[in-house]
């Protein structure tokens, strides 16, 4: 006791106790900048596109999982300040799902970018900025800044791309030159896709309501107030939307009228994107449940339960419904029943939308691994790894 | 240390969400709330400290003067000096311990901030939503409004204004802070507490610039509070004279008697209270020749 007396005495008062506070400061204020996201993934027979927490787009085969090509292909960089993992890189990180053409791939970035990408060897065609820098006044400094970050997948409808953005805009965009065609405001951020009917267009914000615009004048036909913030797509079935709101609540919706058809309570935010499914409706908690819904009253069928938080929605093909959870398990699931027909384990936790392509499914997890699945039994057919041997 | 952190942490989330909540959501002043708050429940903590600096303070002409006589044996000047803090009840490890428990506080505090200013789907669902993803009063606010002034407070103020007020404040907070050292300590201490007074404004100020402009703010309101408390501190304890005062003799006698370069190195803080303590006394060193 005496000795760490001495110790305190002569080193530690001598250093000063905030100069200890100040180094400390320094190594959370360096790892608070590690990057947080989680992969997309889209896939056809040509080839599956994956965006991964390296901050690049990975085009695989589909047949072998062998890399056709990498976007950006540069190296990441180094964080600094004791902190593990890479920096944040240029082209910002992919919460957006990539979207596809018959040539181009299109990924919205959280640096709020979109690139539109030759899908045969990954060579940019153009890039769309969501919120442009004015910048040169000096007082445009002291001006509220919008986070420009592109949360949601935009949609493709032809000839013209609907870019959402946090920047709180909904953008319409060229597919083919990515030039701005126009745009409409909504009072908060915009992390879903909008939805797109023959004369509407369905957008869903984060300033808790689902906004209905006349497709040709773009004037707001209704909005539906969600009790809370949307962070998923919702979904259009027939005349009903189905949307999920951190409200802890999933909403049936007319689609003519906006009027609530039914809501049902859930413990935590509802955030996944629902399901429609014949006359089912699947909509998940982050808590890790499952729930299937009767998709005319929103009776419940039955529930899942999962170890982990459930972010995106499930995947389903053939009476099986294939559900991600951060437990680091894909499960497959009777669509019927919820019967666990078997899982899967990945090395991570698993939290964006499988796709099923035939009877192969896809799915990435937060290690950046890529896996292709069969099926029916859920054995690995290939695996893909981008990061570099030891 | 998920284990110490986590429920501390919990605390904070909820206390700024419920003052989110309560004052129409503005989260400048929720956070000016929670801070007042906090930084009075760990004043209790505080104080000891400062006493103990006070008492070290009173001490130091027999601190310097058994580092004078036993400077080349530090195994008798370590004894004499735990026999003199015992015996005058302090215990030099006191003022490390309550600072000890404040940290976790304060990094629980800060890492909260972090988490309810979320404004990407990553932080919310695995940061804030950890916390009141299944509460029924906190989901329907998030994402908070983190507007304020031209900030957008998840984000670094890229106009520096704030990192300049930090840096500022943290400068004036320290200069009302009494240390051992500023109150009649050894040389060498007092240089570092000269040059700490500097550096640590400085490294707040760069450190903020990369920050969420929120946690800047929070600095900014801290400080401030920390300057309102030490000004009662302050006057209800009042800092002992030791240079020039009847408990400083000898440590005066020693500054007196050093050449003009020396003095000068000290730093000026030591100087100007050698002057100002003259003068209020009116028993300077010329006067008593």
């Amino acid at each position: 006791m005496k000795l760490l007396e001495v110790i305190v005495l002569k080193y530690v008062k001598r250093l000063g106790l905030g100069l200890i506070f100040v180094a400390a400061l320094l190594v959370i204020a360096g790892c608070t900048a590690v990057p947080t996201a989680w992969p997309g993934l889209a896939a056809d027979s040509e080839a599956v596109y994956v965006t991964l927490l390296d901050g690049k787009v990975h085009a695989l085969n589909p047949d072998s999982g062998d890399e056709m090509w990498v976007f950006p292909n540069e190296p990441a960089g180094k964080s600094g300040l004791g902190c593990s993992g890479p920096a944040r890189p240029a082209t910002g990180l992919f919460y957006a799902t990539p979207v596809l053409n018959e040539e181009i791939v299109f990924i919205g970035s959280d640096a709020g970018k979109v690139y539109a990408l030759d899908r045969a060897n990954g060579t940019q065609q153009w890039e769309f900025v969501s919120q442009q820098e004015t910048g040169g006044n000096f007082f445009q400094l002291f001006s509220q800044k919008k986070n420009p970050s592109i949360i949601g997948s935009p949609k493709l409808d032809g000839e013209t791309l609907y870019v959402p953005s946090a920047d709180q805009s909904l953008y319409a965009v060229s597919a083919a030159s990515g030039v701005k065609q126009w745009d409409f405001q909504v009072n908060d951020a915009l992390w879903t896709s909008p939805l797109l009917t023959k004369d509407r267009i369905y957008v869903a914000a984060m300033d808790h309501k689902l906004y209905c615009l006349d497709r040709e004048s773009r004037a707001e036909l209704w909005a539906f107030d969600a009790e809370g913030s949307v962070p998923s797509t919702p979904a259009l079935a027939g005349d009903r939307i189905y949307l999920s709101s951190l409200a802890r609540k999933a909403f049936a919706i007319d689609a003519n009228t906006g009027q609530k058809i039914w809501s049902f309570d859930m413990d935590s935010w509802a955030w996944a994107t629902p399901l429609v499914v014949s006359d089912t409706v699947y909509v998940s908690e982050v808590n890790g449940t499952l729930f299937a819904l009767d998709a005319e009253t929103g009776g419940e069928q039955w529930q899942f339960d999962t170890r982990g938080k459930i972010q995106g929605s499930p995947a389903y093909a053939a009476g099986t419904l294939y559900l991600a959870s951060e437990d680091m398990n894909l499960y497959a699931l009777d669509a019927a029943t919820g019967a666990q027909k078997w899982f899967f384990t990945a090395s991570a936790a698993l939290m964006s939308t499988p796709v099923v392509l035939d009877d192969t499914l896809y799915v990435v997890d937060m290690d950046n691994k890529v896996y292709a699945l069969n099926a029916e039994s859920g054995a690995i057919t290939w695996e893909y790894d981008p990061t570099p041997e030891k | 240390m998920d284990w110490l952190f986590e429920p501390i942490m919990l605390i904070m989330v909820q206390g700024l969400m419920i003052f989110y909540k309560l004052f129409g959501n503005s989260f400048v002043l929720s956070l000016a709330l929670l801070t007042v708050l906090v930084r009075l429940l760990t004043l209790p903590l505080m104080l000891p400290m400062q006493k103990s600096a006070r008492k070290q303070a009173e001490i130091q002409p027999q601190i310097q003067a058994i580092r004078k006589k036993y400077a080349k044996n530090k195994q008798k000047q370590n004894e004499e000096l735990m026999k003199l803090y015992r015996e005058a009840g302090i215990n030099p490890t006191s003022g490390c311990l309550p600072m000890l428990i404040q940290l976790p506080v304060m990094w629980a505090f800060y890492r909260a901030i972090v988490q309810v200013l979320a404004f990407k789907p990553g932080e919310l669902l695995f940061g804030l939503g950890k916390y009141i993803a299944s509460s029924a009063a906190f989901s329907t606010l998030v994402p908070l409004n983190s507007n304020f002034l031209w900030l957008n407070l998840a984000t670094p103020d890229r106009t520096y204004v704030l990192p300049i007020l930090v840096a500022v404040t943290s400068w004036l907070q320290q200069k009302l802070t009494p240390s051992t050292a500023s109150s009649g300590g050894e040389d060498q201490a007092q240089a570092m507490s000269q040059s700490m007074m500097l550096t640590m404004p400085l490294m707040f100020a760069f450190i903020t610039i990369n920050l969420a402009s929120g946690l800047a703010v929070y600095f900014i309101i801290s400080n401030l509070v920390g300057m309102v408390i030490q000004y009662f501190i302050n006057r209800t304890m009042p800092v002992p004279q030791t240079v020039g005062g009847t408990a400083g003799k000898s440590a005066k006698a020693r500054i007196a008697s050093a050449p003009a370069s020396q003095s000068s190195e000290t730093g000026s803080r030591t100087q100007k209270q050698v002057k100002s303590s003259s003068k209020r006394k009116g028993k300077g060193k010329r006067k008593r020749k």
